[in-house]
């Protein structure tokens, strides 16, 4: 367990560009990122920490993403958002520009899924849509901390087997929603439209298989969903 | 069948609490008995299908259901110990509500995926060719306890694949959520990579084996395998060598995706430039210089370097050096001049080959003008097989359908650009999604709003206007350029002095630095020097000023929805660039016409010089354009942008005024195609050109990017987010089209200059092809003289025209299949959902109830059908399904 700057050594390397799309090159790279992050735990844990949700939310290139905190809850072992650099690198490498297609749509569709149930209904594509309208908003209207406890709310407010729910309730971000830029309505007719352009079967919701033939007909979805470190 | 009952009775909302605590305990046990156990299958993330290790069914101990795979790849919960009200209790209310267990035993989950990914993978897994089994996916319903079909080996399953699989369950992020996608999402349970790990390690080991399979389906797998890994290679040798990465990433993260678009053109233009550039430099410039320097000056073959400047007798000589450097540096803008001796055209170029003696026959081994005309050939086909590939791939995404497009589906599931990284282009990012997201409301809202009968003339009126508009405004640039640049040189034709374009008299240069000059000797230099520039200028001026031009006249057009606008504008730019290019290469083609006829053009009286060399001619005129337009594309960035962004951020009235400006993709897009287009109908002119494009395009790229990184704020507007990657493709592919009829006409029609250039000496240009092919032997000739022949040709393009009609019409025909395979889907979920309610109704005791969603007209049909007994409704609804007419169209 070498804390030098190469901290794998070859076979190892070999072993992750086998198992994620990166080359040996892009894995010590990631890992070098991912050190940035937190560098005292680096210190502390070896190669391999564990790192608080916090302290990757401030990668650079998670930082502006409204999805941020689902990309991680998605990837994370745990479910809250804390992961070792192994997971980090799982999740990279399939962000990557060079995961496959079918790789980013299970992935998008595990962020958009947002009560987990294996279809992606009304709620959830609206939720996708404050999701979307969030940096609009809040760089209207609300400060980092305010903004915060909107997402929280907006992910708990409907799966319920969750965390606790927190301080700002579901009137108030209607409220902020309301006073910016879209009304309740609009979001619902757009969920709805959404809804019957994806639905093959009629079933009033997005089924994993709707999802994904419909996503590999979308335009620019390959070119925008990734991030590259 | 009280667990049924109390199925069905459970909440929908949300999952029953206690039997996911004792479904999670379970999946805990397991892990603990599994503690030491390392195997697990070997998935690689994403690359689920490469998956080599099909699942079978296996056998539990205790209760005896064997499921039925959806697909190999799933990772099935673990079964051991478990009966089916766990089992079915755990699932997810959608799922829940619709699975039944019938009286004959099986249970039926209407999974609305089932019906989809069984029919289509049930070949992977073995027990789907079971036959109960078969029918059973027929009819879309997942069968869950058939257990004859299979073999005694099939029973004997390992105890090492039982504990992956055990483990897989337990490993599992969310083990409820993942009993839920076992069902619904089968792709989800991917393996996290600690666990991909463990299974690579087990199997270089030799822990799970891989012997379940045939002989050949295993050879199979390791083939495709095999393809597949060298496939990646070679892919990723080519992303490394990505060039521009880092920067690009930059662009995307602070402008978004839609911007780097006209970066990753640039990375992809430079591509075919160099490419273009190390075939000019390797078979043409490199044997050219060879060649030159081994011929000694006396060599009939070789050139005078004096004889090719037209502009010789004003050529400043010697003495005056800083005369000699303002025309060196005059002359290098406009590409005349000393440049004309120079290996930068193709008057240059000896017209020998390079020959070896051995003894005393001389054998040709480098045909040096059949190498200059391939090449000069060669660049198309590079551009061509580029723009094809791109072409296909995008053809292969869409081409299956296009009858609907998803608006919304788009703007919401794709809205976000993943990306962006910096702050406030998210913020701004947002409320361009916004915006769109309304618009495309507001735009449904319009479709049904018809407007008066008033309004609707006037429109069209205002239209025809506009478009009049817009055709007079392109045609009166035509007209002036036309004016300006043929009167010009038919007036220097008719005093049959030099044509070469600029001149500065040496006299007049004199003067001039003496300071003892004439205001009108003055005004004629100015024209002078205007009339060589002026068809540049004019070109490149029109190239700035129209695209704005077409975007004010948008607005004013009052298009229902944005695209439409900007398409429109966009098309008319790329006319009017067309336009320019083209009146550009025909009035070089006018000009050069008549010399090329000329019998003997070589009069060396210096007064009366004709085109001595008309093909350095046609590439001085090219050249000087890209270097104007590059030096007007430089001062326009300068103006609007830098010096915009400039006067933005430090005075204040101009701030209230005028807006940062914005990344309009479309338009410089059209202007790269633009800047491509000249240096493809340069290259054959100028080998060198191909070296002068893509210093251009390295120099545009970091110019642009820099600008683009501190002055331009990303797009506001919706950027034909659909068609605009075969818009692009398309447009570069009409200009190359246009460019090399152009160049085609010059090789076939002209007669080469008879004392410059690898073609002196022959006829057209074309003949070395033919003297190659005559030479080689009957056949070739055959073919090749009667592919000369106008009816061949013809015929020839009608033959491809009926095939273009042939998959158009098959094309149409898939697509009408699709639609009504698509309306199959949904009267075949109606259908299973009655089947559901029916048999839910049978076992409940309760009776039927209307269903609320379903179809009428199905339902009744299929209820005629039914008649309570299951087999025979498997049975119908087999037929109901061949027997759809559906099917017979496909």
């Amino acid at each position: 367990m070498g804390q030098g700057t190469s901290a794998y050594d070859q076979s190892e390397l070999a072993e992750f560009q086998d198992l994620t799309y990166f080359t040996k090159r892009e894995v010590l790279h990631v890992h070098k990122r991912f050190g940035e992050l937190a560098p005292e735990k680096m210190k502390l844990h070896g190669r391999n920490p564990t790192l608080a949700k916090e302290d990757i939310l401030a990668l650079p290139e998670l930082a502006a993403n409204p999805f941020k905190e689902r990309i991680l809850e998605v990837f994370s072992d745990t479910g809250d958002g804390h992961m070792n650099f192994e997971q980090f690198l799982d999740m990279m490498s399939q962000l990557s520009s060079k995961a496959p297609l079918e790789t980013k749509i299970d992935f998008a569709f595990k962020i958009y899924d947002f009560n987990e149930d294996g279809q992606i209904c009304e709620n959830d594509l609206q939720k996708v849509i404050l999701f979307l309208v969030q940096p609009a908003v809040t760089g209207a209207t609300l400060s980092g901390d305010e903004r915060n406890q909107v997402i929280k709310n907006q992910k708990s407010c409907r799966t319920g087997n969750k965390k606790e729910e927190t301080a700002l309730s579901d009137s108030q971000i209607n409220d902020i929603v309301r006073n910016s830029v879209i009304t309740d309505d609009q979001i619902k007719k757009l969920a709805g439209k959404v809804i019957s352009e994806m639905d093959m079967d009629d079933d009033g919701s997005i089924s994993y298989l709707d999802f994904k033939h419909g996503m590999s007909k979308l335009n620019g979805f390959e070119e925008s969903f990734k991030v590259t470190l | 069948m009280n667990f049924v009952k109390g199925l069905f009775d459970s909440d929908k909302e949300s999952e029953s609490g206690s039997a996911r605590a004792s479904r999670k305990k379970m999946n805990e046990d397991f892990e603990k008995a599994d503690k030491y156990n390392n195997s697990r299958k070997k998935t690689k993330s994403g690359d689920a299908d490469i998956d080599g290790v099909p699942r079978r069914p296996k056998r539990s101990n205790k209760v005896d259901p064997m499921e039925c795979e959806p697909r190999p790849i799933e990772h099935s919960i673990p079964m051991e110990n478990m009966d089916y009200s766990e089992e079915r209790a755990t699932m997810p209310p959608r799922s829940k509500s619709r699975a039944v267990m019938l009286p004959s035993g099986l249970i039926i989950g209407s999974d609305d995926d089932s019906s989809i990914h069984t029919s289509s993978l049930s070949s992977h897994s073995s027990d789907s060719f079971h036959p109960k089994n078969k029918l059973a996916h027929m009819i879309g319903l997942e069968v869950e306890d058939v257990d004859n079909g299979l073999t005694e080996d099939d029973r004997k399953t390992s105890s090492i694949k039982r504990k992956i699989r055990t483990l897989d369950g337990a490993g599992k992020r969310k083990s409820s959520a993942n009993l839920g996608r076992s069902v619904s999402a089968p792709a989800q349970g991917k393996l996290s990579l600690a666990e991909r790990r463990t299974l690579r390690r087990a199997e270089k080991v030799g822990v799970v084996e891989k012997k379940s399979l045939p002989f050949c389906t295993q050879i199979g797998y390791e083939f495709t395998m095999g393809v597949q890994k060298s496939v990646r290679k070679i892919r990723e040798f080519f992303r490394n060598a990505q060039i521009w990465g880092r920067s690009i990433k930059e662009v995307e993260g602070n402008l978004g995706s839609g911007v780097s678009t006209y970066f990753r053109v640039l990375r992809w233009l430079l591509k075919i430039n160099i490419i273009s550039m190390v075939i000019a430099l390797g078979f043409i410039v490199a044997p050219g210089i060879w060649m030159a320097e081994r011929h000694t000056p006396d060599t009939p073959t070789l050139l005078n370097k004096e004889d090719l400047n037209c502009t010789n007798p004003n050529f400043v000589e010697g003495d005056d050096t800083a005369a000699d450097i303002s025309n060196a540096i005059l002359q290098f803008l406009t590409g005349q001049g000393w440049m004309e001796g120079t290996a930068l055209y193709l008057g240059w170029y000896p017209a020998s080959n390079i020959t070896r003696t051995s003894g005393t026959v001389e054998k040709t081994t480098y045909n040096f003008p059949l190498a200059y005309l391939v090449v000069g050939l060669l660049y198309f086909l590079v551009a061509l097989i580029f723009i094809l590939n791109n072409i296909a791939r995008l053809f292969k995404k869409s081409a299956a359908e296009k009858i609907e497009t998803k608006t919304y589906a788009e703007l919401v599931l794709v809205g976000w650009d993943f990306t962006i990284n910096n702050k406030k282009t998210a913020q701004l990012k947002s409320a361009t999604v916004v915006k769109s997201l309304k618009e495309a409301l507001s735009n449904d809202a319009q479709k049904f709003m018809k407007r008066s009968y008033k309004k609707e003339i006037g429109l069209i009126i205002l239209r025809i206007c506009t478009n009049g508009i817009s055709l007079a405004a392109m045609i009166g640039t035509v007209f002036l350029y036309y004016s300006e640049v043929v009167q010009y040189t038919s007036e220097s034709a008719a005093n049959s002095t030099d044509m070469c374009g600029e001149k500065i008299d040496k006299s007049t240069f004199e003067d001039i630095q003496l300071g003892n000059f004439s205001t009108e000797q003055l005004s004629a230099e100015v024209a002078k020097v205007w009339s060589s520039y002026s068809a540049s200028i004019i070109v490149s001026l029109s190239n700035i000023i129209f695209p704005i031009f077409f975007e004010i006249l948008g607005n004013y057009e009052f298009y229902k929805f944005q695209s439409t606008r900007i398409a429109i504008t966009m098309v008319r730019s790329f006319i009017m660039k067309l336009f320019n290019v083209c009146v550009f290469l025909y009035v070089l083609y006018q000009a050069t016409k008549y010399s090329g006829d000329i019998k003997q053009p070589w009069q060396t009286d210096n007064n009366t010089l004709q085109y001595n060399c008309w093909e350095n001619y046609i590439g001085a005129q090219l050249y000087q354009l890209c270097i104007i337009d590059f030096i007007v594309f430089c001062s326009s960035l300068l103006v609007s942008e830098v010096l915009r962004n400039v006067l933005i951020n430090n005075v204040k009235w101009i701030r209230a005024r005028v807006e940062q400006p914005e990344f309009n993709i479309p338009k410089e897009i059209l202007d790269l195609c633009y800047k491509q287009m000249i240096f493809w109908s340069a290259m054959f002119f100028s080998p060198l050109m191909s070296c002068v494009a893509v210093i251009e395009v390295i120099v545009i790229f970091y110019l642009k990017k820099t600008s683009a990184l501190s002055n331009v704020r990303p797009p506001q507007k919706v950027v034909l987010t659909s068609q605009s990657s075969s818009m692009v493709n398309a447009v570069f592919l009409v200009s190359l089209i246009f460019v090399f009829i152009f160049v085609g006409l010059v090789i076939f029609q002209f007669k080469p200059s008879q004392h410059c250039g690898p073609f002196r000496g022959n006829e057209r240009i074309h003949e070395p092809l033919g003297f190659l092919i005559e030479n080689s032997g009957g056949f070739k000739t055959y073919i090749y003289d009667n592919l000369k022949m106008t009816a061949v040709t013809i015929s020839i393009v009608i033959v491809v025209l009926l095939i273009i009609y042939y998959f158009k019409s098959l094309a149409a025909s898939r697509n009408l299949t699709i639609r009504l395979l698509r309306d199959q889907i949904k009267t075949e979920h109606v259908d299973k959902q009655f089947l559901i309610e029916h048999i839910k109704s049978q076992i409940t005791g309760k009776p039927l109830q209307a269903n609320k969603k379903g179809r009428d007209g199905t339902i009744s049909r299929i209820s005629q059908n039914s008649n309570g007994d299951l087999g025979n409704k498997k049975k119908n609804m087999t037929i109901h399904r061949y027997a759809n007419p559906t099917m017979k169209v496909s």
